[in-house]
């Protein structure tokens, strides 16, 4: 720890902390446009400027690293005076239009606008920017509004790893663009909607959200997606129980500010008119019991396809199930009821539906469509490692010096971890993808082992022959926490890379390299986060359903 | 090759030179190669063919002899006298030249500035010079590595290789060597910098970008003497712990890098670079990256996200390019004329090179002189000469018999020394003190036609162009201070503009993230230092108040 005073305050930061992250994270808030925590500094706004004693001009805060004992201002009138000089040079370049721009309240520049008093500029007003441009369903490039922070330009390259987008040009007419100019969807954009939620202005809006209301008359839902198991939480910004758009908050445990396509703008199904919202009963059954029909609007599409149902009640729904359910357990035992459940309903919906099997009905028919694809980890986790689920929390993956991917397209099945991984590779992680398919993260990869189809476990048992061979295993590790440890050597003796490499077609010398990188956590790049407290780096393994669904093991 | 053989070939070269009645040397620089050098060759090739004597004759070409203005230029050089220079060569003119040299025959007296003419070489353009870094060019052919061997070429690499790094570092910094690309950082300080980073992999770039508008220097050392800057670079490279170098060279520059391209693989032929140079443990390897042009892409952090093929943008400093640069490695970076003063420190030693200049500038500079001068092209002189000595004695004083108003130094990073200051010593910190940088090394001679917010207006211009447009100042001030200058120069500017035009120069100068911004005022603030009244001249309500009275 390094301690250093920023305005008068006493501060203890690990060494690499930027004045900025240091400020921040002491309530000292520093007028920022193109920092982001989650990104690296770009030092192109300027708005953060601060004082160091001992250095004749004021210094970014967003790319000054800490040193013991600096003493730094980050108010005084000399920078108030520049603060307001950038941010009138910003407006001479952005039309001041927040009466009814729909950023208004949320724009970082109308912000400083605001707390400096800059009310129009003092400069001719000229725009560098003009172009409009909604060529996709998802957002607007509105480029009159754009200061050029990058931000949008730096997360797409840092953390989704898409390289969509860059800035073009240069001097006053930059703007960013797709390679070529190519219409969005024809790009690598992957419409994450990222760029959009690290926008400080209205440059890039969804469309969803156009015209639909002033910042402030939004409300904030907070929930998580229930899309795939990642768990991100979204902020579902909302208007008279509609949703307006959805975005990502800095403290969502899982995913941070950012989201998927799906997570960010697969929500229209929560309003759209096919949504079931009432229980239906078949119609010639209705007509059976004489059970009178709920006056219920129908969507378009339902019209047609629901024409054989019924809309009733939910007390009469839920009669008839009850009573359906007891005549069949009267007639021929509880076991003769069975109940399947969805992992698209949340944890405690499961539990209950299993206490209604096994508690009111008494059977243990049971089961759940995680059968299909989790149960096999389920139980493999719990036999290594106690516990049938990710060992680790997904913001470790960042701090990963060396990532093994197989059997998971992470980038398309679950995005946003695909993101933890591009972040620790940009940071100089190493990243090895053993996949039969060149998947898209193996753009990232420092090596790539294509297996032939179904032969990933000689290039695993080869990897696992070479670390014992090579002596890179930790054996006081393993002699403290596994047993039948032997009997898993001998296993893997016959397999020499040799062995794999003639099964999978993955060459000898890639199946050891591997192991080398694995096994010690080497880096493709940089200094490890656990440099201090472990001379190895530490590696990780990242496995889905490619693996937990394979069945054949010759 | 060992270094044993490198005196070997040396002597065979110089046999094979002495063994020639004359040597017939026409200019292939840029400048000379436009004035129409390639007449000039082909009509000394034909010549020397059909003359009986021809055989005996030596025909090469050179880099750059300094008086740009006056060419083609074609020097024929004798082993027992002096030799010639002739000047405006054409195809006429050269078979003229061949039939005299051959018949040994005086020139005849013709017609100043007719073609052929002799150039006397006791005039004070060449006399009042210093020749360290060109010392060879426009005398050795600079794509035969053979020429540069015969003229010590590749010794200061032998002696170095015999030192350790650290003393060759040492000596560098004991020379007082500061970086010609414009900042003047010691260079000697630079290199233990990076050789005591922490890293095995490290890189070294020689930084040939060269973007000032008018500035040549650079050009012309890489195409005159392209081995002594790879000399340099390779030493540097041993000094600091490299394995692999750089050249960064504007695309601009086809022949610069054609000759680079060329003393690679001559020198990785010779074994002087590559592996195991000069048979010893040191190996490296170096590689040229082509610009496309951008200024800024000079600036030493955009020039390596350039070779890393990412867009040029600069970024914050720290870190500097020493503690992490390409690919995060340390990296050396250096000018291409820093590095040409490295083979002469160390094969002359430190003292030598220290016992030049002025008490912190060390050395010669070379400056590209342009501009209303009767004298215009590329000179090397030693630091602290004064600007009278360059404009007057070098230049032969402001041309068509009009009086010097300013000198303009540094591009357009740098600024306008006018009259009374032209008996300053050209080095790093007077030239500062007046406001003005030494910059890469342009100097523009103005005269009285020249209206100063005109200048000033001309390089902001350049800056709005080169602009990156990574940071606001630079991206929106620069194009806002060239509305005001325009507003002026158009006589519709008032006070109040002159107000805002000088604030804005500041807040531009303090708050720019890269070079480029922080100095893009400096032409403007300059100005209106020494010549405000032309400003206020200008202004739109004085210029109607004027013509009010006169009405
Ligand atoms: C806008 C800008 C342009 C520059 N252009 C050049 C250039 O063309 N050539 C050069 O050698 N240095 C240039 N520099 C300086 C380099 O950043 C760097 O300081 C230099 O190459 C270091 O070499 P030296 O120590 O040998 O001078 C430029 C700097 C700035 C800010
Ligand atoms: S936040 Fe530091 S320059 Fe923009």
């Amino acid at each position: 720890m390094i301690t250093l005073t920023i305005d008068g305050q006493p501060i203890s930061v690990t060494p690499g902390t930027t004045a900025m992250d240091a400020a921040l994270a002491n309530g000292i808030d520093i007028p920022r446009l193109c920092h982001h925590p989650d990104l690296k500094p770009s030092g192109g706004c300027r708005l953060c400027l601060v004082e160091v004693d001992g250095r004749p001009n004021p210094i970014p805060s967003c790319g000054l690293a800490c040193e013991p004992g600096m003493v730094i201002r980050s108010q005084s009138d000399q920078l108030t005076a520049l603060r307001r000089d950038t941010i009138d040079l910003f407006v001479s370049d952005h039309p001041l239009d927040c009466v009814t721009c729909d950023k208004a309240g949320a724009c970082a520049l109308q912000k400083y606008a605001y707390d400096y008093g800059i009310t129009e500029t003092s400069h001719d007003f000229k725009l560098g920017r003009t172009l409009y441009q909604n060529d996709n369903p998802f957002f607007i490039r509105d480029h009159q509004y754009c200061i050029l922070c990058a931000k949008c330009v730096r997360v797409c390259d840092e953390v989704i790893g898409a390289h969509a987008i860059e800035i073009v040009d240069r001097g006053f007419g930059s703007h960013v663009a797709t390679p070529f100019d190519v219409p969005m969807a024809d790009s690598n954009c992957v419409f994450c909607g990222s760029c959009v939620q690290v926008c400080p202005t209205a440059a890039l809006l969804p469309v969803s959200r156009l015209k639909q209301g002033r910042e402030w008359e939004l409300e904030h839902k907070k929930t998580i997606c229930g899309y795939c198991g990642v768990g991100c939480g979204i902020d579902y910004r909302t208007k008279g129980n509609h949703i307006v758009y959805a975005q990502g908050y800095p403290e969502a445990p899982a995913n941070g500010e950012f989201m998927c396509v799906k997570g960010r703008s697969g929500w229209d199904f929560a309003q759209h008119p096919d949504r079931l919202t009432h229980p239906l009963v078949r119609k010639d059954l209705a007509r059976e019991l004489g059970l009178s029909a709920e006056a219920w609007t129908l969507g378009p599409t339902q019209r047609a396809a629901l024409a054989d149902f019924v809309p009733v009640a939910w007390e009469t729904a839920l009669d008839l199930v009850a009573a359906k359910l007891a005549a069949a357990v009267k007639a021929a035992g509880p076991d003769a009821v069975a109940g399947l459940a969805s992992a698209r309903c949340v944890n405690e919906d499961n539990y209950l539906f299993q206490k209604l099997m096994r508690a009111a009905i008494g059977t243990n028919n049971i089961d759940h469509c995680a059968r299909l694809c989790h149960a096999s980890s389920v139980s493999g986790l719990g036999m290594a490692f106690g516990g049938g689920a990710m060992t680790n929390p997904i913001r470790d993956i960042r701090d990963a010096d060396c990532l093994f991917v197989t059997g998971s397209n992470t980038t398309e099945s679950h995005p946003v971890i695909s993101y933890e991984m591009v972040r620790a590779v940009k940071s100089g992680a190493s990243l090895i993808v053993v996949d039969p398919r060149q998947i898209p993260l193996t753009e990232h990869a420092t090596l790539w082992l294509q297996t032939r189809p179904g032969t990933d476990h000689f290039v695993f048992l080869a990897i696992a022959h070479v670390i014992l061979r090579e002596g890179w295993a930790d054996r006081d590790f393993i002699a403290g926490r596994t047993e039948g440890f032997d009997e898993f050597a001998a296993s893997v003796a016959p397999y020499t890379p040799e062995v794999a490499a003639l099964a999978s077609g993955v060459p000898a010398d890639k199946i050891v390299l591997a192991a080398r990188m694995y096994a010690l956590g080497e880096r493709a790049r940089g200094a490890s986060k656990y440099a201090a407290e472990s001379e190895r780096g530490h590696s990780g393994i990242f496995w889905a359903m490619g693996i937990t669904q394979r069945s054949e093991w010759d | 090759m060992k270094p044993e053989e490198l005196p070997i070939l040396a002597d065979k070269e110089k046999a094979l030179q002495a063994s020639k009645t004359c040597r017939l040397l026409y200019c292939s620089s840029t400048a000379c190669v436009a004035s129409g050098s390639g007449a000039v060759k082909d009509g000394l090739t034909r010549a020397l063919k059909d003359n009986p004597a021809g055989k005996a004759a030596a025909l090469a070409q050179t880099g750059c002899m300094g008086l740009c203005s006056h060419g083609p230029m074609v020097r024929v050089e004798h082993a027992d006298r002096p030799s010639t220079l002739y000047e405006y060569v054409n195809g006429e003119a050269a078979a003229r030249i061949v039939a005299d040299e051959l018949a040994g025959q005086a020139p005849a007296a013709i017609a100043p500035e007719s073609a052929g003419r002799v150039l006397p070489q006791d005039i004070p353009f060449f006399t009042r010079q210093t020749k360290v870094v060109l010392a060879r060019a426009g005398v050795i052919d600079p794509e035969r590595i053979e020429d540069y061997i015969a003229h010590d070429g590749y010794t200061a690499l032998t002696r170095a290789l015999g030192m350790t790094p650290e003393q060759v570092c040492d000596e560098i910094q004991r020379s007082g060597l500061r970086g010609r690309g414009g900042a003047g950082y010691p260079t000697g300080l630079k290199w233990q910098h990076v050789r005591s980073a922490a890293g095995d992999k490290k890189y070294v770039v020689a930084n040939g970008d060269e973007g000032d508008p008018g500035a040549y220097m650079d050009r012309t050392l890489m195409e005159a003497d392209p081995h002594s800057v790879l000399e340099g670079m390779i030493i540097a490279a041993y000094a600091v712990g490299a394995q692999q170098g750089f050249f960064y060279v504007r695309a601009e520059y086809p022949l610069a890098v054609k000759r680079l391209e060329r003393a690679i693989r001559m020198a990785t032929r010779q074994g002087l670079l590559g592996k195991n140079i000069l048979g010893s443990e040191f190996s490296f390897a170096v590689d040229i990256r082509i610009g496309a042009g951008a200024f800024v892409c000079g600036e030493e952090t955009a020039l390596m996200a350039s070779i890393e093929g990412q867009r040029g943008l600069p970024r914050m400093r720290p870190p500097y390019p020493a503690q992490s640069g390409l690919w995060g490695c340390p990296t050396l970076i250096n000018n291409v004329e820093t590095l040409g003063a490295i083979t002469a420190i160390v094969n002359k030693g430190a003292d030598w090179f220290h016992g030049i200049g002025t008490e912190k500038s060390k050395g010669t500079k070379i400056f590209a002189l342009t501009g209303k001068l009767n004298n215009t092209g590329l000179i090397e002189v030693p630091m602290g000469i004064t600007l009278r000595e360059i404009v007057y004695d070098i230049g032969g004083g402001v041309a068509a018999g009009r009086s010097f108003k300013a000198a303009q130094t540094g591009g357009p990073s740098g600024g306008c020394i006018p009259a009374e200051h032209l008996d300053t010593p050209v080095d790093y910190e007077s030239l500062k003190a007046l406001g003005s940088i030494m910059g890469s090394g342009g100097l523009v001679v103005m005269d009285d036609t020249s209206s100063m917010p005109a200048v000033a207006k001309f390089f902001m211009e350049f800056c709005v162009d080169e602009s990156c447009g990574k940071c606001v100042p630079c991206r929106v001030g620069t194009v806002q201070i060239q509305g005001i200058l325009q507003k002026v120069v158009d006589g519709k500017a008032v006070q109040a503009d002159i107000d805002r035009l000088e604030r804005l120069c500041v807040t531009v100068q303090r708050t720019s993230l890269c070079g480029l911004g922080q100095s893009a005022p400096n032409p403007v603030i300059s100005t209106l230092r020494y010549f405000r009244d032309e400003y206020e001249q200008m202004l739109g309500a004085a210029a109607s108040a004027r013509a009010e009275v006169s009405a």
